[in-house]
């Protein structure tokens, strides 16, 4: 591949989802050039990453009235916040085992005691 | 603010309603989430709008958001979608389909803008607003392809083809703002 054709990829290239592999990285590693340019790529990602934490602050008051309009969550949304806590699910389906577990003795027990019964009379 | 910094304690207590546990989340979020909303709507008094409608979302959707999932991108997914939305209400979604390369001024050699943050900002503030939105949903906040399109109802294909676009002509601002950076 020609310099101009790899440079035209870099900008997906960079990107591990859209990475264009075989003849490019051939190409970058005989390819001081590209593979600046490639590093430049990398370093504009990076920075673009690092915006995310920065910024301007809301203007003063946002806080409290982003508080003010914020309701209280109702029952049944704190019984379905409930359910959706992972360990409150893991807490449920391991009830959930022991009760099924419980149910299967009993099944048996009562089953073998019908047998007995059958026997004797 | 790191992802780590919502904990599960944190989230079950604003499940709960908790008032401080809710003060202490949207304290930990408001930079991130104010700032995502200024990058796509562009004005400082409507992205705190969209910022507040998006909290009240949030808090709405936390019953049923599920833990497995990542709470920051979560969050990312329903502050874009206010913002479109509000965009939308205001007929301004029409500004997030320009994707063409229009003939804008460069940032000013002479301010010293390198690969700093005000570079940055100024650099995607240049580029068409429909690749400044790919870009700043891709690589700032996280999203993915798919869900970018779903965002501004366009294939995947073609957010792949802006993000190409925006990268290269972020880069080629910023080189010409500053060649002896990036």
């Amino acid at each position: 591949m020609r310099c101009e054709e790899v440079r035209e990829l870099l900008p997906a290239y960079v990107d591990p989802d859209l990475h264009v592999a075989g003849p490019v990285e051939i190409h970058l590693a005989g390819c001081d050039a590209c593979s600046a340019d490639l590093a430049a790529y990398r370093g504009l990602l990076a920075a673009l990453y690092e915006l995310r934490e920065l910024g301007e602050e809301p203007g003063a008051g946002f806080l409290e009235s982003t508080l003010a309009r914020i309701e209280p969550p109702t029952a049944a949304a704190r019984i379905l916040g409930s359910v959706n806590d992972r360990r409150v699910r893991l807490a449920l389906a391991s009830i959930g085992t022991v009760a099924i577990g419980a149910a299967a003795v009993a099944i048996m027990l009562r089953r073998r005691h019908a047998t007995r019964l059958a026997a004797a009379g | 603010m790191a992802d780590d910094a919502v904990t599960r304690e944190l989230l079950a207590a604003c499940r709960r309603g908790d008032p401080r546990a809710i003060e202490t989340l949207v304290r930990l979020t408001q930079r991130r989430v104010y700032n995502l909303a200024l990058r796509i709507v562009g004005d400082r008094y409507e992205a705190e709008d969209v910022a507040q409608e998006a909290y009240l979302r949030m808090f709405r959707g936390l019953a049923g958001f599920r833990e497995e999932a990542r709470f920051e991108t979560w969050m990312h997914r329903i502050v874009t979608n206010t913002a479109i939305n509000h965009l939308r209400r205001r007929g301004r979604f029409g500004e997030l389909l320009v994707d063409e390369t229009r003939d804008v001024p460069v940032p000013d050699r002479a301010e010293g803008l390198a690969a700093s943050r005000d570079a940055l900002e100024r650099g995607l503030a240049v580029l068409p607003p429909g690749q400044r939105v790919v870009i700043v949903l891709k690589d700032v906040y996280g999203l993915s392809h798919k869900e970018i399109g779903e965002e501004l109802g366009i294939e995947e294909g073609a957010v792949k083809v802006r993000l190409h676009r925006a990268r290269k002509r972020l880069r080629e601002v910023l080189e010409e703002g500053d060649p002896d950076e990036m």
